[in-house]
C-alpha cells in the first residue's frame, strides 16, 4: 500500500504548533487566536481532499511532459543532482509565488493562505485547494531536463516543509542568512499589508531570487508586519475562504462594459483598477486595521474542535486508503467532507462582530 | 536578432525567442553537433501555438497590451502554450499547431491590409504558404516540406516585422 507522505508529517506538524503555543505562552506573547487558528487547521484539510485528486493532475501532467520531452537522464543517487534540482524547483517555485501574487485569477487561489490575520505555524497549515491548475505549467523547464517524476514530487515536498518553520513570530532576524535564506523575518514581510511588505519576498528556501529580480524586502523594526490582505476575508468558513476572491473577481468581471476591462480584472495584478488604468493601492494606515473578531461560547469552541478534529482524522483515513479507491470514490469523499466544512463554518461562526 | 533588439515590443521580442530557440536547436539537431530532438519538437510546438499567435497580434495591433506589458505578454505565451500542450500532447491533436499557425498568418495578413504595409502583407501571404504546404506535406522540386516551412518562416517572419525595426 502506498502511504501518502502526510500522514507521517502532519502529526509532527501539529505537535510543533503546540510546541509554539507554549513558547510563546512562555513568553508572554499572543500570537494564536482560536478560530483563526482552528480555521488554519480546516483549510489545511480541505486542501488535502482537493489536491489528492489536484495533485494527480499535476503530477500526471508533469509526468506525460517528461517523458515526451526530458532531454536528459539524472543519476538519483548522486547528491549533486539533488541539490541541482532543489535550486531549480525553488526557481521555479519563487515564479509560481509571484505569478501567485502578481496575476488576479492566481491570487484568488493563493489569497487563502495570507487571509489569516495571526502569523503562526498554523498560517502555514492554511493552504490553497485550488492553485493546482496553473502551479504545474511552472515547473514543465524540469520536465525538459529530464527531472523524474520522483524526483518533482520529492522537491516539491522539501520545498514545502521548509517553508513550516518560516511562519513563526517567535524567531527574530538571523544575521548573514536573511540575505540568501527565507527566514522567518523576512517572510513576515511576505504575509505582511503594510505598504513596504506588498509583493515581496516570494522565495521558498532561497531570498536569492528576490535580491536578483527586485523583490526583497527586509523586516522593519519601527513598522512590524500587520498580517493578512487588504481585502479581509470577515469569515471563518474553510471552503468559502478558498473560493471568496474567485467570487470577487467574476462580480468584478460583470461590472465591466468593456471587454478589455473584463481581461484586465482576471489578469492584471490584484490592484489595478480600470478608473486610474495603473496599480496603485488606495492608502493604508496599518496602525488602523481591524482584525476580523466573532464572539464563540464555549459551547461552539468545544464544538469546533471537535469538528476539527474529526475532520483532521477522517483525513487522515482517507490519506490511508486513497490509493485503493477509485476516483469516483475519492471524489465522493472529498465532496461529502467538503460540505460537512461548508456547513461548519456558515453555522458555528456566524459574525457577530466584537471588537478585538 | 530580433530577440535581442530593446527598442522593439516585448511581445515580439519574445515570440522572436522562441523562434530563435526552436531554430538553434534544429541547427544542433540537424547538423548533430549536439542533437536534442524532444526539445526543438517542444519549442516548435510552442512557437506555433504561442509565438506565431501573439506575432500575428503584434502584427494587427502593435499596441495591444500582450505586445507592449511584458506581465501581459507572458501571461498570453503561458495560457497559448497549456492549450497547446494540453491538446497537442495530452490530446493528441497535433493538427491544432497547424491550424494555429495557419490563422495566425491570416491575422498578420489582416494587419498587413488594415495598417497598408505591404511588407507586412507579403510576409503573412509567405508565411501562410509555408505553412500550407508543411501542413499537407507537399514537396516542390527538390524542396520538402520541411524545408519550405523553414525558408518560408525565416523569409515571412523578417518580412512581416520590416515596420517594427523600420
Amino acid at each position: 500500500m502506498i502511504m501518502n507522505p502526510y500522514i507521517y508529517i502532519i502529526p509532527f506538524l501539529l505537535v510543533l504548533i503546540s510546541l509554539e503555543m507554549l513558547v510563546a505562552n512562555q513568553r508572554g506573547l499572543k500570537v494564536y487566536r482560536f478560530q483563526d487558528t482552528l480555521v488554519s487547521i480546516n483549510v489545511g484539510v480541505v486542501s488535502q481532499f482537493v489536491n489528492t485528486i489536484g495533485g494527480v493532475i499535476s503530477v500526471t501532467m508533469y509526468s506525460i511532459l517528461v517523458a515526451r520531452y526530458g532531454a536528459f537522464t539524472w543519476n538519483e543517487s548522486n547528491p549533486l543532482t539533488w541539490i541541482l534540482g532543489l535550486l531549480l524547483y525553488d526557481f521555479c517555485y519563487y515564479w509560481v509565488h509571484r505569478a501567485g501574487h502578481e496575476i488576479n485569477i492566481s491570487w484568488a487561489a493563493h489569497v487563502v493562505h495570507h487571509s489569516s490575520e495571526e502569523f503562526n505555524l498554523s498560517t502555514a497549515l492554511r493552504q490553497s485547494a485550488t492553485g493546482f491548475y496553473f502551479k504545474w505549467i511552472f515547473y514543465i523547464p524540469l520536465a525538459l531536463l529530464g527531472f523524474s517524476v520522483k524526483m518533482f514530487i520529492v522537491l516539491g515536498l522539501i520545498d514545502l516543509i521548509y517553508q513550516y518553520w518560516v511562519h513563526t513570530q517567535l524567531i527574530g532576524r538571523l544575521g548573514f542568512l536573511e540575505k540568501f535564506l527565507v527566514t522567518p523575518s523576512n517572510h513576515r514581510v511576505h504575509h505582511g499589508q503594510n505598504d513596504y511588505c506588498l509583493d515581496k519576498n516570494y522565495g521558498g528556501i532561497l531570498s536569492i531570487w528576490d535580491q536578483f529580480f527586485g523583490t526583497y524586502a527586509d523586516e522593519r523594526e519601527n513598522e512590524k508586519p500587520v498580517y493578512g490582505v487588504r481585502k479581509p476575508l470577515r469569515s471563518w468558513n474553510a471552503v468559502w475562504g478558498n473560493l471568496h476572491h474567485y467570487g470577487v473577481i467574476f462580480k468584478q468581471v460583470k461590472e465591466m462594459p468593456q471587454w478589455r476591462d473584463k481581461l484586465m480584472v482576471v489578469f492584471a495584478p490584484p490592484r489595478w483598477r480600470p478608473d486610474s488604468d495603473s496599480t496603485a493601492e488606495e492608502l493604508f494606515d496599518h496602525k488602523k486595521f481591524e482584525r476580523f473578531n466573532t464572539y464563540s461560547s464555549k459551547l461552539m469552541r468545544s464544538i469546533g474542535v471537535i469538528t476539527t478534529l474529526l475532520g483532521a482524522v477522517l483525513l487522515a483515513n482517507f490519506l490511508m486508503i486513497q490509493s485503493h479507491l477509485e476516483l469516483s470514490s475519492r471524489l465522493g469523499y472529498s465532496a461529502v467532507m467538503l460540505f460537512g466544512y461548508v456547513v461548519v463554518g456558515w453555522v458555528w461562526f456566524i459574525p457577530l462582530k466584537v471588537r478585538v | 536578432m530580433l530577440a535581442a533588439r530593446v527598442t522593439l515590443p516585448i511581445g515580439i521580442r519574445l515570440s522572436a525567442g522562441i523562434f530563435a530557440s526552436a531554430a538553434f536547436l534544429g541547427i544542433l539537431k540537424f547538423s548533430s553537433l549536439y542533437p536534442l530532438p524532444s526539445w526543438h519538437a517542444f519549442f516548435i510546438m510552442l512557437g506555433a501555438v504561442s509565438a506565431l499567435p501573439l506575432w500575428a497580434i503584434a502584427a494587427f495591433d502593435p499596441m495591444a497590451r500582450v505586445v507592449g506589458e511584458i506581465h501581459f505578454a507572458l501571461i498570453f505565451i503561458g495560457i497559448m502554450a497549456v492549450l497547446g500542450i494540453i491538446i497537442v500532447v495530452f490530446a493528441h491533436w497535433p493538427l491544432y499547431a497547424d491550424v494555429l499557425a495557419l490563422l495566425s498568418s491570416c491575422i498578420v495578413i489582416a494587419g498587413g491590409m488594415y495598417s497598408r504595409q505591404w511588407y507586412k502583407l507579403s510576409g503573412g501571404c509567405v508565411l501562410f504558404c509555408a505553412f500550407l504546404l508543411f501542413a499537407t506535406k507537399i514537396s516542390v522540386s527538390f524542396l520538402k516540406s520541411g524545408d519550405i516551412l523553414h525558408l518560408g518562416m525565416g523569409l515571412g517572419l523578417w518580412l512581416s516585422s520590416r515596420s517594427n525595426i523600420d
